[in-house]
């Protein structure tokens, strides 16, 4: 990922790797606790990739800097990269869905405790987002804005999911699984 | 103890609407009353803005007791403690806005000068200064729902109902219109009860009533400075 954020930045101006660190945190208006290393050994892996090229530019009392800059391949990767549509990753065995979908064939807990407590634990999670949603700049903090609506969103879709999840109860805990037939146990038996 | 209601009961024919609702709501709170369509909350809301007598229990705001009073005393008590605001915003078309929010201090026998500049601060205070003078119809939504508001904070009540406020509302103005009805709150102490099907509406009260099948399914407090969440973390990790 941070691969693509490099290249996007070369696209704008060239730059040398502590340059473009400092960039890549000022735009995204994050925390970002990448390395300078991580950085300079991902501009490796472009180079030779073949996606950058650099020239050395002499500095005072320090060994020469790298300034890199983007090149026609690299912008052809780029490119695709953004134009290439992103699909979330909705993870069918997330730790909640176990939970519940066990819960509902037998388990010490009833399934509308695990949908309350769940219900319960996305509320605090969205107050506290549109907390910090509502104290967000929205000029000069905008990426982290926009970040924390998708969040938002997110947060609400799970919460109405357990909603529906919650008014058909009755009917999910209605689901009968099926046993494993049985397997022949130890070796198959010769004739 | 500004709302408390006492195995609340109401039925529409031999349908039993609220089953038992025993909910207690401090002096400034902020709560939102949560559920599905047909779970109740709208028929809780009116019977606690007493808009309608429930069928058994009882109903106190402040310290009165809203079965003991007659129909005028009732109107009375709505007209001067408490203040509605509704999915619809229910404005006069035919005034304009400072003379929608200076209504119901007119229609309590204050002088209309009165009214008017009362009802210019607190336009003023829902950010429509400079439009006083618009009818509804020449107002967005989300303008129309803050005349709205301003001519229910306009009676200064101590208690603010309001059902589905942002309903009509596209989410960037529904959001809006929740910090300011939240930032106008905080400054005034009022008491506030909103009814939503809205989580995002829900998550910014202080305390989230959810009813099912006419009763209370569940009572959350919503912590104000809570430990930085998961969801807030994964956001500031980066990449």
């Amino acid at each position: 990922m941070i691969k693509f954020a490099i290249l996007a930045l070369l696209y704008q101006h060239e730059a040398h790797g502590y340059e473009i660190s400092r960039q890549l945190s000022l735009t995204l208006k994050n925390d970002w606790d990448i390395k300078a290393g991580h950085i300079a050994v991902t501009l490796g892996r472009l180079e030779q990739a073949g996606l950058v090229d650099f020239r050395l530019e002499e500095a005072d009392a320090a060994p020469d800097r790298k300034v890199y800059r983007l090149n026609e391949q690299g912008v052809q990767a780029l490119r695709d990269w953004y134009l290439q549509a992103e699909i979330r990753d909705y993870r069918m065995g997330d730790s909640f869905y176990l939970k519940l979908i066990f819960s509902l064939t037998g388990a010490p807990v009833m399934p509308e405790e695990v949908l309350l407590n769940q219900r319960r634990r996305l509320y605090q999670e969205l107050h506290q987002v549109m907390e910090m949603q509502a104290q967000t700049n929205p000029q000069s903090e905008l990426p982290l804005l926009l970040l924390l609506e998708t969040v938002v969103l997110h947060i609400e879709a799970d919460i109405r999911w357990l909603e529906t999840c919650s008014q058909r109860i009755a009917d999910l805990k209605q689901y009968q699984p099926g046993t494993p037939s049985p397997q022949p146990r130890g070796r198959p038996r010769q004739n | 103890m500004i709302i408390r209601t006492e195995n609340l009961v109401k039925q529409f024919g031999k349908t039993a609407v609220l089953r038992g609702i025993n909910l207690h709501v401090q002096a400034g709170e902020f709560v939102a009353v949560t559920g599905q369509s047909g779970s109740g909350k709208s028929t809780l809301l009116h019977l606690i803005g007493g808009l309608d007598r429930p069928t058994g229990g009882k109903v106190w705001l402040e310290d009165h007791d809203l079965g003991t009073l007659t129909d005028d005393q009732l109107a009375a008590v709505r007209r001067q403690k408490i203040g509605y605001i509704f999915q619809i915003y229910n404005l006069i078309p035919v005034v304009n806005a400072r003379e929608n929010v200076a209504m119901p201090l007119i229609l309590d026998g204050v002088s209309r000068k009165e009214a008017l500049t009362r009802a210019d601060r607190v336009l003023d205070m829902v950010g429509l200064n400079g439009l006083e003078r618009m009818f509804p119809a020449e107002l967005s939504g989300g303008q129309q729902q803050r005349v709205a508001i301003a001519r229910a904070l306009v009676i200064e009540p101590s208690i603010i109902l309001a059902d589905e406020p942002t309903g009509a509302l596209d989410t960037r103005t529904g959001d809006d219109i929740m910090t300011l009805l939240r930032h106008t709150l905080r400054h005034t102490q009022r008491t506030v009860v909103v009814v939503t099907h809205d989580p995002r509406i829900a998550a910014r009260t202080d305390r989230i009533i959810t009813l099912r099948d006419g009763m209370i399914e569940d009572v959350m407090s919503l912590a104000h400075h809570a430990a930085p969440s998961a969801a807030v973390l994964t956001i500031q990790g980066g990449l």
